[in-house]
């Protein structure tokens, strides 16, 4: 009995495209880069997101204006915890826009109100205070535009 | 149809785009002030069974109407948002 030999065909080794110690290499560039361009976008966000912080020299000057009512805004607006003024935001809001729109101080307080909507979904009544912010916000006279050109999209974006 | 406002002025939470919106006034306020977020409002009288019956602004749906009563932090505020007509 003779036992002839049989080839049998198989599939061509594939070479590895990318040395391991260069993929390796590459990963770890990957993994930096993306850790750098993460941390540079948190912190922007961050930032983006803060409270703009009242002016010390603003609460300092907080003088009576003659006007009870208006000194009672301007306190909400700058001094009081925001929780005291988020308890009272449509009206705040509705009273800054018709009665006081020139008033620099008053609108420290809607600034307050949007940067704390944004950054608290659990906020009660969030999303309606969010719109009607955002309305004011709009309507905003055009010296006041710039302070809200940021919260603009962040509230547009709360459903 | 649901209620919304604080005492003081109540009405619906919703109105549609060309309809009308219909509120009670729980105070002696002569008028009601409409207002979309600016410095500019219109007044609506209040009648003598104390309500007052506003014409939605023509705005996009999902615009919120701020109507109130009183002046400064006084002020009674009730939230509407213009809905699509069905």
């Amino acid at each position: 009995m003779r036992l002839d030999p049989i080839f049998v065909l198989a599939p061509r080794p594939k070479p590895p495209s990318m040395s391991t110690r260069r993929a390796f290499v590459g990963m770890g560039i990957a993994f930096v880069t993306g850790g750098v361009i993460g941390s540079a976008c948190g912190y922007a966000a961050g930032r983006a997101g803060q409270a703009k912080p009242v002016d010390a020299s603003t609460t300092e000057e907080l003088q009576p204006t003659g006007n009870a009512d208006l000194d009672e805004v301007r306190r909400l607006a700058v001094k009081a915890p925001i929780e005291e003024l988020m308890r009272v935001a449509e009206t705040f809001l509705a009273t800054v826009s018709l009665q006081y729109a020139r008033d620099e101080v008053a609108w420290q307080g809607v600034v307050r109100i949007a940067a704390y909507v944004v950054e608290h979904p659990e906020a009660a009544n969030r999303a309606r205070i969010a719109k009607v912010t955002l309305q004011v916000a709009e309507r905003a006279p055009s010296i006041r535009q710039d302070d809200y050109a940021v919260w603009i999209p962040r509230l547009k974006g709360i459903k | 149809m649901r209620q919304g406002g604080r005492p003081g002025v109540r009405g619906p939470t919703t109105a549609p785009q060309g309809g009308t919106i219909d509120v009670e006034v729980g105070t002696n306020d002569p008028f009601v002030e409409v207002s979309l977020g600016g410095e500019e409002s219109t007044r609506y009288p209040v009648d003598p069974a104390k309500k007052a019956s506003i014409p939605v602004p023509p705005v996009p749906p999902g615009t919120l109407v701020i109507i109130s009563i009183g002046t400064g932090l006084r002020r009674k505020v009730l939230l509407v948002e213009v809905v699509e007509d069905d």
